[in-house]
């Protein structure tokens, strides 16, 4: 059995977009499980990387050589010395092509080398086991290497910023149109009283209509307890998806006919998606199948801020008062099972850029970095695989505009980042990377002097055959074992100007906004 | 609201000393264990004297449980089950029709016993690879199982292949945590178990009181109720860390208040301190305070039992003296 054969499909293709914990810890359990000594005695919070790099094998080569040096010594004649040193080069060349199999486990020991794991050292089987698949991913027939990820997410949904906004309030809708979130949610449930919810279906059919007008993405998120009359009121054209916490596939469907009903009656140009929200335990583990009930679905937002039963304390958010609410709430595990998830369903996740705070509440004395931390939040959200964050802060939309890699509209295609999805790695074996000798010279000449030329990126010449022409050129996607946190999350390479911006730049990006008439944070005291 | 079970305290079964004595550490729930902790020669005598334990460990006020093997299901029952057994433990949980199987045993005995139906909850404890693959098929397999979360450390460690000994310095056993926890929230169970924290405080090992405390606090941070012991000192600290803090329960109510008064006034969330109070936190909150009040409850209770066992014990012994004293005088 491959070691492959131990992970599930969603979660061989989440590894390739970063979703790593959940995977690796689950892979890690099975192997361990197997017996196979090799994983059980590494030190596994420690590993950076692990790959399979080839050896010349010494003994081979050295008597190759041996064999034509001395066979060309004699001098030049007969037959048989013609033979003899041929053999001898071939001898060499053997040694080199089919050389040994090595494991190179590179750990964050700091300046130690790699160390390096033969692989007859670590018991017949499981050697046999990994020589196989080497040997399979270097034929290419195994596909480990780059496999593609099963419908990238539709350009024209992935947003880097949503900004949610409660539909009642007129003049928050307006000021919002001029701003510079890529889609605005309104919303109809949390943030609207019960008392005034009639009054915010009507405002968000003239807001949907406005937003068309002023060209801006509109969401609205709407209440699954009134599924029918909220998708009745905002299902206008203009309107790109509704937003509903589901927890079932049972919820999808209902927004599903709902928004049928309401398309057939009014010939809307095209069709309204559904963006689900995740904030629940039931709704994590429902979700491979709410991905599943409805073609419509092309996105997850994951807000864990109110997930309440996942943070374990129920009143989480109540006695955090002066407490610092954490950057991703979401426990790791989850977020794997979700990122696994939505990568095999091909939708963007949106992480909730929420410190807890209201809005208005965010310049408090107490949180005066609130805009830094979210700020922060944007970039640790976008290594751990999301693709956009929606917040209610409009302080926080140049951050996650700079921290995500955006849409191909808003930025030109030929500039455009390789996804992460397409990165080289290797899930199945959570980080094994081969290194084909044929073609990383650095690694299989150098290899036997020096121990640390294994730690070279993989060739750009493996990867770009592997990944699709859509990738630029210039953005050659190379192993970066980046990682505060281990197991191979790896930030794919950034074009200055082209891919995101860091933090530091993010002030930058909020200048050229500064003569726009800005967004105030909408305030209690307003709504 | 899910009954208070803080600390669930093993005790052997068949150490009559033990079991007379386990009241005095006022757990909430004593676990008496046919499995583990008694010799495979022993089990026959240990199930002989369960029925009277069960009466014996309750008198502090702690509810009655019962730890059986899981290859000998049916028969640790039938010598368990009796009114005033609370639940059963049921180790090495690896598939639903375990759970399914020991539904029907317990549905039989309860029947048959005149005890209510349904009363006897089971707590299943994930020990292995199966167990964690299945968790979500246990948990939901019986309305019995109304907790569920428990990981057998030792066990899962042997059967991951994972060291236990250095659960002190990583946390080895997330993924298991992790997806027993969320098919526990998933199916809106009361979550038991402990949370991971660094340094000396797994079940088998309780010297580093700090850490202990440490471990409590956040096992009750992330939302657990409840966790099994084997020592006094562990049932000392799941008592007073699993449960909400003062503190807490001040903040809980000005949240409540905080909403309700927005609520009042028309708007949808109150905010406080710059954070937004909606319904769904300010219910939350509640049902904390009412937890805590039901842990006073239950705390109050065991000591009203303690002070009553210890004026009864001090009225034997003085009757005891004066006898013994007459009986001095009259000789």
């Amino acid at each position: 059995m491959a070691l492959a054969d131990y992970l599930q499909p969603h979660e061989r293709v989440a590894a390739e977009c970063g979703h790593v914990a959940a995977t690796n810890l689950r892979l890690i359990h099975h192997v361990a499980r197997s017996g196979a000594p090799l994983f059980r005695e590494l030190p596994y919070s420690m590993v950076q990387s692990i790959r399979l790099a080839q050896r010349p094998r010494n003994t081979t080569v050295a008597l190759g050589a041996v064999i034509a040096v001395l066979s060309l010594l004699a001098g030049v004649g007969s037959p048989l010395q013609i033979g003899a040193a041929g053999m001898g080069a071939a001898a060499v060349l053997l040694g080199i092509v089919f050389g040994d199999l090595t494991l190179v486990i590179t750990t964050d020991t700091g300046g130690e080398k790699p160390t390096r794991w033969p692989l007859r050292e670590v018991g017949r089987r499981e050697s046999q086991e990994l020589v196989a698949v080497a040997r399979a991913a270097m034929s290419g027939e195994y596909d480990f290497v780059a496999e593609p990820v099963a419908a990238p997410p539709a350009p024209s949904v992935v947003a880097r910023s949503v900004l949610l906004l409660p539909a009642d309030d007129a003049a928050l809708t307006l000021a919002a149109l001029s701003g510079d979130a890529d889609v605005l949610c309104l919303d109809l449930t949390t943030l609207v009283h019960a008392s005034r919810r009639a009054e915010a279906r009507e405002l968000v059919a003239s807001a949907v209509a406005a937003a068309r007008r002023a060209e801006r993405r509109v969401w609205v998120r709407v209440s699954l307890d009134e599924a029918e009359a909220d998708v009745a009121a905002c299902a206008w054209p203009g309107l790109e998806a509704v937003v509903a916490r589901v927890e079932s596939a049972e919820d999808v469907s209902r927004l599903d006919s709902a928004l049928n009903e309401v398309e057939a009656e009014r010939g809307l140009p095209e069709r309204v998606r559904i963006v689900v929200q995740v904030d629940s335990a039931a709704g994590v583990w429902a979700l491979r199948e709410t991905l599943g009930a409805s073609p419509r679905v092309s996105g997850v937002i994951v807000a864990a801020h109110d997930a309440l039963d996942l943070l374990g304390r129920p009143d989480a958010r109540a006695t955090w008062g002066t407490l610092r609410p954490p950057v991703l709430p979401e426990p790791a595990h989850v977020r794997g099972r979700i990122g696994a998830t939505a990568a095999e369903a091909g939708v963007p996740v949106y992480a909730s850029l929420a410190t807890g705070n209201a809005p208005g509440g965010i310049v408090d004395a107490l949180r005066y970095d609130a805009v830094q931390r979210l700020a922060e939040a944007a970039v640790v959200a976008r290594a751990h695989g999301y693709h956009g964050a929606v917040t209610l802060h409009a302080e926080a939309i140049a951050a996650c505009n700079a921290a995500f890699p955006g849409t191909p509209a808003a930025v030109a295609p030929a500039a455009a980042p390789a996804p992460l999805a397409l990165q080289p790695v290797v899930p199945s074996h959570f980080g094994i990377g081969v290194v084909r000798a044929a073609e990383a010279p650095v690694a299989s000449a150098a290899d036997a002097s020096a121990d640390g030329a294994d730690d070279e990126p993989v060739s750009p010449s493996v990867t770009s055959t592997s990944a699709p022409s859509a990738a630029p050129p210039t953005a050659p996607v190379v192993w970066q074992p980046v990682v505060p946190s281990h197991f191979g999350i790896r930030v794919p390479p950034r074009e200055p100007g082209a891919d995101g911006v860091g933090v530091e730049e993010a002030s930058a990006a909020e200048a050229p906004t500064a003569d726009a008439p800005s967004v105030d944070a909408p305030s209690v005291e307003e709504s | 609201m899910p009954p208070v079970r803080r600390s669930m305290l093993f005790t052997p079964a068949n150490v009559a000393r033990f079991v007379e004595g386990v009241w005095r550490h006022s757990a909430d729930v004593v676990v008496l264990d046919l499995e583990d902790s008694v010799a495979p020669e022993e089990k026959a005598s240990a199930r002989a004297g369960v029925r009277e334990a069960i009466a014996l460990v309750q008198r502090g006020g702690a509810e009655a449980a019962l730890r059986v093997n899981h290859d000998a299901v049916e028969a640790d029952c039938d010598a368990g089950v009796w009114p005033g057994l609370s639940a059963i433990v049921l180790p090495k949980a690896e598939t639903a029709e375990q759970v399914i199987g020991l539904d029907a045993v317990l549905s039989r005995l309860e029947a048959a016993r005149g005890m209510a139906a349904g009363g006897v909850e089971i707590m299943p404890m994930v020990e292995s690879a199966v167990g964690v693959q299945n968790a979500h098929a246990i948990a939901s397999a019986s309305a019995r199982v109304r907790a569920f979360g428990v990981l057998g450390e030792a066990d899962l460690s042997a059967d991951l292949g994972t060291s236990f000994s250095d659960l002190h310095e990583m946390d080895v056993l997330g993924y298991a945590r992790g997806e027993v926890g969320l098919a526990a929230r998933a199916l809106g169970k009361t979550v038991n178990g402990r949370a991971w924290t660094p340094g000396r405080s797994t079940i088998a090992d309780y010297g580093d009181a700090a850490a202990l405390e440490r471990s409590m606090r956040a096992s009750w941070e992330a939302g657990c109720r409840s966790t099994f012991c084997v020592h006094p000192s562990q049932v000392a600290a799941a008592n007073r860390g699993l449960r909400p803090t003062e503190a807490d329960v001040v903040l809980c109510a000005e949240a409540v208040r905080t909403y309700t008064e927005a609520w009042r006034e028309g708007r949808p969330y109150g905010v406080r301190q710059g954070v937004i109070i909606d319904g769904r936190i300010a219910r939350a909150a509640l049902g904390t305070i009412a937890y805590s009040l039901d842990c006073a409850a239950k705390d109050a209770a065991k000591l009203i039992r303690r002070r009553e066992i210890e004026l009864a014990q001090a009225v034997a012994d003085a009757v005891a003296d004066a006898s013994s004293a007459e009986g001095a005088t009259s000789c």
